[in-house]
């Protein structure tokens, strides 16, 4: 993969999609001379006169800028609330983005949202998991908090995480492991502190193995890791 | 002493970059010159090797994207304007660079490329998967897949259902393509997790590829290291990637693609040569850009890059091969003291590095198979169904959770840049097996038959690992945005659709259109 050189500048997308509609022309198809000498067929700007079926249906015909509106329409009515990530960028910035997202997206279909409850565990490397949750109703309105115990059936160990607020729901947290953790199965639950300090389990989280082993150095065949490679100009290929 | 099994193993994928609803579509150029850069020189390379009589043997994952790609009759036909475009862009530089000998001998040396690529394309008439299916029958050529749009499946495992549509897609659409089902799966981005050796297994996988943190970190030692898959408890069986092979062609610091005599693919004339005289050749919108003409070599660490020499830059890729091979031989004297027994040795890589990234690597490849098959190095050529057949005991162990990322760990694809992803697939997949298992002894409008299965295409074409990817390297980042949002989008539509039995057949019609991928799915399969 990663053949993805080209990137589009900024909000391109909006700003070009009318501009992309394609031109009605007369010409519907062109002949051009390779210069193997082979004569292909080239459609170059009749695009528009190109009338689309889908394989499945072939009694109805739509027009490429029938097909952009359709795109759109769909789009504008049921992308998903998403959570972007926390980029260094300016307050105004941020104002701008969220501002820009709320207009987009303010009546979009909240399905992950109206889901239901739910607690999943990812392990992301050997030090850390990502979790995310949704509480039950009976919970929406506490303090959430991350308990993290481990499954294995000598020597049981609990951590407890606050999870910063205000987070849009579905919430979610990268967990550093603690040491105690490391090669052992685990379990996250999502819950609160009650009034008496004992922990309510809301939400359970399936039980995870150990995953990422942890090799300790000189034991690993190679020293560095050979994902990306870099050539003598310092960028990356 | 028996001979060492080398198997170098291409892994083709790209997004799936299609768009009929506009008129040209800046993305769809990443297939074109993955065809012109990549998958043409590969098939000559090996049209070559057969015409030799050179017994190679070379294993190439194939994605079904990219398959359903490379059968578009659209993008063939775009793909011939986009051949012609650049010809006419190569016949300008021709005349502009007279007097620049040069640099005019570079873009002569691109115009022999472009009439050898139109002319392998035309003489296939734009079919490269029959080509790619040609040299399979003769022998030389293993091929493989992968996951269906190439989800990263650790992270999908919430939903088992959703891993195994993957795979079971996955094959099933090669074998629509080629006839016959692979023994050999490739992992998308070698991601494993414990447990998806079951999977593998009951779909017919005979075996797959790890990285070598897989087996470094295993619940018992590897008795060989990464030189001999392991049996994973089921009979499938786990090749490592040799970390070696790889550094030799990945690295930062010492890899062959950055020497200072080969291409230079970041300095792009596109960004330098006058706007008016390219707007000739390429919408003004995207002026300036990356158009894939490149005149300089790398030279060093420098800005002040120095003309390409191609022929230079060929001498430099065979002797890279004999580096290559001669590393190997040594490497293998020592490893067959330590082990008692010859190793394999397996070399993963990307195929879009050769020709893409590495305009010369796939020069490089044609000399590497050649010298390795040539006898004269203590090695040979395997495919992993090769060396299957004449091994019968693997050692039996549990590779670990593990990817080919930093660190053998999965944080490329899961990290703050893309994270909000994962509830949104889970839930998607969550929603679209419970519906399939609704409609089960349901009869369906044929509008309503064809949503359900065009809503599985949009739930596959949100889980590739490209969006991912992107979002945490940084590259077209609006673009995956946009897609992972319209795929959602339109999922979550159809799935509206069917439920509140309001569903319009126009815009149906429009999304068949648009994600025209596994044409012959049928979610009645995947229950």
């Amino acid at each position: 993969m990663n053949i993805c050189s080209q990137d589009r500048s900024g909000d391109e997308f909006a700003q070009t999609s009318s501009r992309r509609r394609l031109r009605k022309c007369q010409t519907a198809v062109k002949v051009s001379t390779l210069l193997n000498g082979a004569q292909v067929r080239v459609r170059i700007t009749q695009q528009e006169l190109k009338l689309f079926q889908s394989r499945f249906d072939k009694r109805l015909v739509l027009t490429a800028g029938a097909i952009v509106d359709i795109s759109q329409a769909v789009s504008r009515d049921f992308a998903p609330r998403m959570q972007r990530s926390r980029q260094a960028v300016s307050a105004q910035m941020l104002r701008d983005v969220s501002q820009s997202i709320r207009r987009q997206y303010r009546s979009a279909a909240q399905r992950v949202n109206l889901a239901e409850p739910v607690c999943v565990v990812m392990p992301v490397d050997v030090e850390h998991v990502s979790v995310y949750w949704r509480l039950p109703e009976a919970g929406a309105d506490k303090t959430p908090v991350i308990k993290l115990s481990s499954t294995d059936v000598t020597g049981s160990v609990a951590v407890f995480f606050r999870p910063q607020a205000a987070d849009p729901l579905p919430q979610k947290m990268d967990i550093l492991l603690p040491a105690a953790f490391e090669n052992r199965g685990y379990q996250v639950s999502v819950g609160w502190f009650e009034e008496d300090n004992q922990f309510h389990t809301g939400l359970e989280s399936a039980c995870v193995g150990p995953a990422f082993a942890k090799i300790p150095d000189g034991q690993r065949q190679t020293a560095r890791d050979t994902m990306t490679t870099l050539n003598h100009s310092g960028q990356g290929l | 002493m028996a001979l060492a099994d080398l198997n170098i193993v291409l892994h083709a994928h790209l997004p799936y970059v299609h768009h009929p609803e506009y008129e040209d579509f800046l993305e769809e150029a990443w297939l074109f010159e993955a065809i012109t850069d990549c998958y043409l020189p590969l098939l000559a390379m090996l049209d070559r090797l057969q015409a030799d009589g050179v017994a190679y043997r070379l294993t190439l994952s194939l994605s079904p994207t990219l398959i359903t790609l490379l059968q578009s009759d659209l993008l063939q036909q775009r793909y011939w304007h986009y051949l012609l475009i650049r010809q006419q862009l190569i016949e300008a530089e021709i005349r502009r660079t007279l007097g620049q000998p040069e640099v005019q001998c570079v873009a002569l040396h691109y115009r022999q490329q472009l009439q050898q690529c139109s002319q392998q394309y035309h003489a296939c008439t734009g079919d490269l998967l029959a080509q790619f299916k040609h040299h399979q029958q003769s022998g030389g050529l293993c091929l493989i897949t992968t996951a269906a749009t190439h989800g990263f499946l650790p992270l999908l495992r919430q939903n088992a259902w959703a891993v195994r549509n993957q795979v079971r897609i996955g094959l099933d659409t090669f074998q629509q393509a080629f006839g016959f089902k692979p023994e050999g799966f490739w992992l998308p981005e070698c991601g494993f997790y414990a447990g998806l050796e079951q999977v593998l297994v009951e779909c017919g996988v005979r075996y797959f590829f790890v990285d070598s943190h897989a087996l470094e970190g295993a619940d018992e030692k590897p008795l060989k290291g990464v030189y001999a898959p392991v049996d994973c408890g089921n009979g499938v069986a786990a090749f490592a990637r040799d970390p070696l092979c790889s550094r030799q062609v990945w690295s930062a610091d010492e890899g062959y693609p950055g020497d200072a005599d080969y291409r230079e693919f970041h300095r792009d004339m596109g960004y330098e040569l006058a706007p008016d005289y390219l707007a000739k050749f390429f919408p003004k919108d995207r002026i300036p850009s990356h158009i894939g003409l490149k005149y300089h070599r790398i030279t060093g660490n420098t800005e002040a890059k120095q003309w390409y020499d191609p022929e230079r830059a060929m001498q430099k890729a065979q002797q890279h091969a004999e580096d290559f091979l001669r590393q190997r031989q040594q490497h293998i004297t020592l490893l067959s003291r330590q082990l008692g027994q010859a190793p394999i040795m397996v070399a993963p890589f990307d195929a879009e590095l050769f020709g893409h990234w590495w305009y010369e690597g796939p020069l490089w490849l044609e000399q590497v198979l050649r010298l390795a098959a040539s006898g004269k190095y203590a090695l040979q050529l395997q495919s992993g169904e090769d060396y299957l057949a004449t091994h019968d005991t693997l050692q039996t162990l549990r590779p670990a959770d593990s990817s080919w990322g930093h660190q053998g760990a999965y944080r490329y694809w899961i990290n703050d840049s893309n994270d909000w992803i994962y509830p949104c697939l889970h839930q998607a997949a969550d929603d679209m097996e419970k519906l399939i298992q609704d409609l089960k002894a349901v009869h369906l409008s044929d509008v309503q038959e064809r949503a359900v299965n065009q809503a599985l295409r949009s739930l596959l074409l949100a889980q590739a690992s490209d969006w991912s990817f992107m979002l945490t390297a940084g590259t077209a980042r609006e673009y995956a945005n946009k897609q992972l949002e319209d795929h959602l989008a339109r999922f979550n539509y159809l799935m509206d659709g069917l439920q509140k039995n309001r569903l319009d057949a126009r815009y149906v019609a429009a999304l068949e259109i648009m994600d025209d991928i596994f044409p012959t799915l049928d979610f009645r399969q995947y229950e």
